[in-house]
């Protein structure tokens, strides 16, 4: 019980539980055992809620609701939120598939059907879990968008008739982790003459011609 | 200005009233390429500058051999706005992250180098394999578009 109620005192204090504490405290049945207080809720529908709610974030706003939801405390509501989100990154994590493997996760004296339908909900979820926290981790700028234009530059100041193609590139930039006071979304453009252009799709087909090889494997 | 220098020396003349000269002199061919004038327009005009027939016949013939490299010198010269020097890649595939164990992601990593004014300037990005393909198709329709035009 001390080290539940350390997890705790931590996740009320800090929103998100770092998904550092799934290794130091693994998924046992002291942690999950919370989570029969989902018996007490009105629907399946509830459970699924709150479920798919506490993988986003163990967070106090959640615990609250779910404590209202229940008709437990806020503390006890706090306790299953966490569970959940710790097993559901579990799931995650070891990209569990089968439900023989996170039925294994339970405890062996745990509510069967509310066994069952936890279980289900998770192998529900976690593909879209898997593609989101695939989306989502740690990376340079990523580019959105692309745009161009092709321009026709007829006249300079060093020469007054001439025909050159000109092509103008937009790229839009989405940069995930900002620098203070930097802006998330950025716009680039610049300009390839022609032999830019063409340089450029030679270094891109050489990626490609590569990826093919590599996908051949 | 290595090459005045020396003309200036092997002809016992002092170098810099020789570059105020060049420079002006200079003037007549920077405008004529400007104006886009043929060998024998540029033969008229020096001659009504006051330049004599052999030599503005002379002139004008180095101008007619030499006007395609110089005017490709001139487009070089032309601005751009935002032009990209280089461009480098990289690219792999995530083996794991703190949220998935085991993954296996190809992911590619662009910087391309931009000159903004005198210097250059590093930009970063990172695609998906859906978006470089995406990008790669663009950047061939751009290209096929430039070359409806020559």
């Amino acid at each position: 019980m001390n080290r539940t109620r350390t997890c705790l005192s931590l996740s009320l204090d800090h929103m998100l539980i770092p998904v550092t504490f799934v290794d130091i405290y693994g998924v046992n049945s002291l942690l999950l055992s919370p989570m029969t207080r989902l018996l007490k809720a009105p629907s399946k529908d509830a459970v699924r809620d709150v479920c798919v709610q506490s993988h986003r974030a163990a967070s106090r706003r959640l615990a609250e609701a779910t404590a209202a939801t229940l008709n437990i405390s806020t503390a006890q509501a706090a306790q299953l939120v966490h569970s959940l989100h710790v097993l559901s990154h579990h799931v995650v994590f070891h990209s569990l598939s089968s439900p023989e493997q996170i039925l294994a996760l339970f405890p062996a004296s745990f509510h069967s059907s509310l066994k069952n339908l936890i279980t289900k909900i998770l192998l529900e979820n976690s593909p879209t879990w898997r593609t989101e926290a695939a989306g989502d981790h740690i990376s340079v700028p990523q580019l959105k968008h692309v745009d161009w234009r092709v321009d026709m530059v007829t006249g300079s100041d060093s020469l007054s008739r001439m025909s050159v193609p000109t092509c103008l590139v937009q790229l839009q930039v989405d940069d995930p982790c900002p620098l203070a006071g930097g802006e998330s979304v950025s716009t680039v453009m610049v300009e390839l003459s022609r032999e830019s252009l063409d340089t450029i799709l030679d270094g891109l087909g050489r990626i490609r011609d590569q990826l093919s090889v590599v996908a051949g494997k | 200005m290595q090459q005045l220098t020396e003309f200036a020396g092997e002809h016992g003349m002092s170098a810099g009233p020789l570059r105020n000269l060049m420079k002006s002199v200079l003037l007549v061919p920077q405008g004529a390429l400007k104006k886009n004038l043929s060998g024998e327009q540029i033969k008229d005009d020096l001659v009504t500058l006051g330049l004599n027939e052999d030599k503005a016949t002379h002139f004008s013939q180095q101008w007619s051999e030499h006007y395609a490299a110089l005017s490709r010198l001139a487009v070089a010269h032309t601005l751009m706005v935002n032009q990209l020097v280089d461009m480098e890649w990289k690219f792999g595939v995530t083996v794991g992250t703190s949220e998935i164990q085991k993954t296996g992601n190809i992911f590619l990593q662009l910087k391309l180098v931009v000159r903004r004014g005198n210097s250059t300037e590093n930009i970063y990005m990172e695609l998906t394999l859906p978006q470089f393909y995406n990008f790669l198709h663009e950047m061939e329709r751009a290209k096929a578009s430039m070359e409806c035009f020559s």
